[in-house]
């Protein structure tokens, strides 16, 4: 950023338009000669704008409120699924929680500061939470400053940060303890680090082991019996504990790509393949080579499945939903094909898919659906997006009641075309899936390669009034696994297009691992 | 076979509910309050609407729009110069010049925000979004976080400036900067 730091501050005077005229013509004077103050000022009031997006609630929003009543209470019924909130419609009962979690915090600091005098240091800062339900030695907790104790998470995600900008995502359910700024236990659950060089040291231990890391990002998974640790970047020291009868065995140093598995009743670690894909390592959605070509194709919707409090998250957000949500133990989020989250639907989760209330128009009478899928199960009738309802909406794209992943649409005369793969999706890997209709044929493709087409007339009118992600529209036909980066078209995409995308998508793969 | 009326104008919504945003992050570069882009947009609007059968290829629907933008906001400040302290021209049209060059990534910036407004702590996020939302009486938020008018707006500009930072070093590291 540039140095003129005083001249940066005439910024806030003329966007609030309080700048005097004798600041306002050094200003002008300083932005002719200077280009990266000019730089600043351009990104300064595009800040300024995006904010005021942020902070705007759309229409769309409104009239999905008004909706939600009407519709949640239909899908209830149906499924006994919830909705998670969105701002506008949490931040009442989010404050009254707050009110509640501040008056008990604010009780329980004046008892602990009377009986030992001594006030309580947080060791950790929430960054972020997605849908947490948190609790510390058995009270809701909703500071952002996590002093030491024992924390539950009953629901949701934490980013947290330690000492020396140690990043840590946890997810539910999971039981810790932060010990210091640099050091957390793991009781239970998963966790993920991401440890800079001024973070060295940073220590997970778990009842099996203590993890040491020098300067890395790695996860670590604790169940009943066993703990794991898988090394993404850098050097890990894994040093086994001893347990009861069983004497502690040599440490053992782990590299980028290896993981170890330290049994309750094993004395030795064992080698075990990398979980690349368990794992939440961020919250933030990857904007780099696949979403540059997808928005270089100018789809109507791209829904990257980012993990975020508020929902479905679309671009462009007029068309943003909700995610829905049944009984489960995990968050509805899953590590994405990039880096980021994904929507996980069943799979031991909470999720049972996503829904938006106004979906973009589709009016040409051609279109194009592309997303990656991973299944966990070998699931039949499990739906990955669609608008169908009865006898309204255009297409649906989902796994038929042989296994196979089958496009549909309803054409122009009303009629609906259905065309299928022959093969079933390999479980636990993620696959790219496109359909494309362009007035003449509809067209399946499979990472990047034409797997089924036959003949079609062109999509019809769209009239369809939500659209329907891992699930259909009674709650039924769920996913099973997870579903990411889904973009809708108003056009087809060529055969060349979606080769590009796949390639795009293969070569942001390689560059992560 | 002419395109009917209905189809047209479903089809310019369609484009400009699109690049909207990007329309309005524009002309908020152009102007010098928030308000004032919002009155701005108004007119944009409707010139573009008006003018839609004018653009060739809807493929370069949002450069087209970014021009439309350009000569009414200056049309607007040109009105306003006599009552508004408002930027020289010459300044506004090399900002104009390096925004439009530099749109790619200045929409990346806007989208980088929404996780950057994440990673503040939960009440400086919602205050800022206070302050943002239609409507807002600056008064009020700033009484609500308990500074005074002129405190607030130079905290505002801190957070302003570090969301910015923020922005800066996620392009960075998608080789976005």
């Amino acid at each position: 950023m540039s140095e003129s730091t005083d001249l940066r501050s005439l910024f806030a005077d003329y966007a609030s338009g309080e700048i005097t005229a004798e600041q306002l013509q050094v200003l002008e004077a300083a932005l002719r000669q200077d280009a990266l103050l000019r730089r600043d000022f351009i990104e300064y009031l595009n800040v300024d704008s995006a904010l005021g997006e942020l902070a705007a609630l759309p229409e769309s929003e409104v009239v999905r409120i008004e909706c939600e009543a009407a519709v949640a209470a239909a899908a209830e019924s149906n499924s006994g699924e919830k909705t998670l909130d969105r701002p506008s419609r949490r931040v009442s009962a989010r404050l009254a929680f707050m009110a509640a979690a501040a008056a008990l915090l604010l009780a329980a600091t004046l008892w602990i500061g009377n009986l030992t005098n001594r006030p309580i240091e947080p060791v950790a800062t929430l960054v972020a939470d997605v849908d947490a339900l948190l609790l510390r030695e058995g009270n809701a907790w909703n500071d952002h400053q996590l002093p030491v104790g024992k924390y539950e998470l009953n629901q949701g995600l934490l980013h947290l940060r330690f000492a020396g900008g140690v990043t840590v995502y946890l997810e539910a359910p999971a039981q810790f303890e932060p010990l210091s700024g640099q050091r957390l236990l793991l009781r239970s659950g998963r966790l993920s680090a991401n440890v800079p060089p001024e973070g060295v040291g940073f220590t997970v231990e778990t009842p099996e082991a203590e993890v040491i890391d020098f300067g890395t990002e790695f996860s670590v998974d604790v169940s009943a019996s066993a703990s794991e640790v898988h090394v993404f970047e850098g050097l890990v020291r894994v040093q086994p504990r001893s347990r009861g009868d069983i004497a502690a065995a040599n440490a053992v140093d782990l590299r980028a790509s290896q993981a170890v598995k330290i049994e309750e009743r094993a004395a030795t670690p064992v080698e075990i393949e990398l979980a690349a894909d368990r794992f939440i390592r961020t919250f933030d959605e990857s904007r780099r080579r696949y979403a540059r070509t997808i928005k270089r194709l100018a789809p109507v919707a791209f829904y990257q499945m980012a993990i975020r409090d508020q929902g479905l998250t679309c671009i462009p957000p007029e068309y943003s939903g909700v995610v829905l949500t049944g009984d489960g133990n995990r968050p509805p989020h899953a590590r994405g094909v990039f880096s980021g989250g994904s929507l996980r639907v069943l799979a031991d989760s909470t999720g049972r898919g996503g829904r938006a209330e106004s979906p973009p128009p589709l009016r040409t009478g051609a279109f194009t659906l592309v997303a990656f899928v991973y299944l966990e199960s070998r699931a039949k009738n499990a739906t990955v997006a669609t608008d169908i309802r009865r006898d309204q909406g255009s297409f649906t794209l989902a796994l038929n009641q042989s296994g196979f992943v089958q496009a549909t649409v309803r054409d122009a005369e009303g009629d609906l075309r259905s065309v299928a793969s022959e093969s079933l999706l390999p479980l636990r890997t993620w696959c790219h899936i496109s359909m494309t209709v362009d007035g003449d044929q509809l067209r399946l493709y499979n990472d990047g390669r034409l797997v089924a087409a036959s003949s079609s007339a062109p999509l019809a009118g769209h009239d369809a009034k939500s659209l329907w992600f891992g699930t259909d529209p009674d709650g039924l036909h769920l996913w099973d696994g997870r579903i990411d980066e889904v973009a809708l078209f108003d056009k087809a995409l060529s055969d060349v297009q979606i080769t590009d995308l796949y390639q795009a998508a293969l070569e942001e793969i390689g560059e992560s691992e | 076979m002419e395109p009917d009326h209905n189809d047209i104008h479903e089809q310019f919504l369609t484009h400009f509910a699109a690049n909207e945003p990007a329309i309005r992050a524009y002309v908020r570069r152009l102007v010098p309050t928030r308000h004032d882009a919002a009155d701005v947009m108004q007119g944009v609007a409707l010139v573009l609407w008006r003018k839609f059968d004018e653009l060739d290829d809807t493929e370069h629907f949002r450069r087209w729009a970014f021009g439309v933008a350009r000569h009414e906001a200056l049309g607007w400040l040109r009105d306003k110069a006599r009552s508004r302290l408002t930027l020289a021209e010459d300044v506004l049209h090399v900002v104009a010049c390096e925004s439009t060059r530099d749109d790619d990534r200045l929409s990346a910036q806007r989208e980088a925000l929404e996780g950057c407004l994440e990673k503040l702590p939960t009440h400086h996020r919602k205050i800022i979004l206070a302050a943002y939302a239609p409507d807002a009486a600056i008064q009020e938020v700033a009484g609500q976080s308990g500074r005074t008018v002129a405190a607030f707006y130079q905290w505002l500009h801190r957070m302003r400036l570090r969301l910015l930072n923020c922005t800066r070093q996620v392009l960075q590291a998608e080789g976005l900067s």
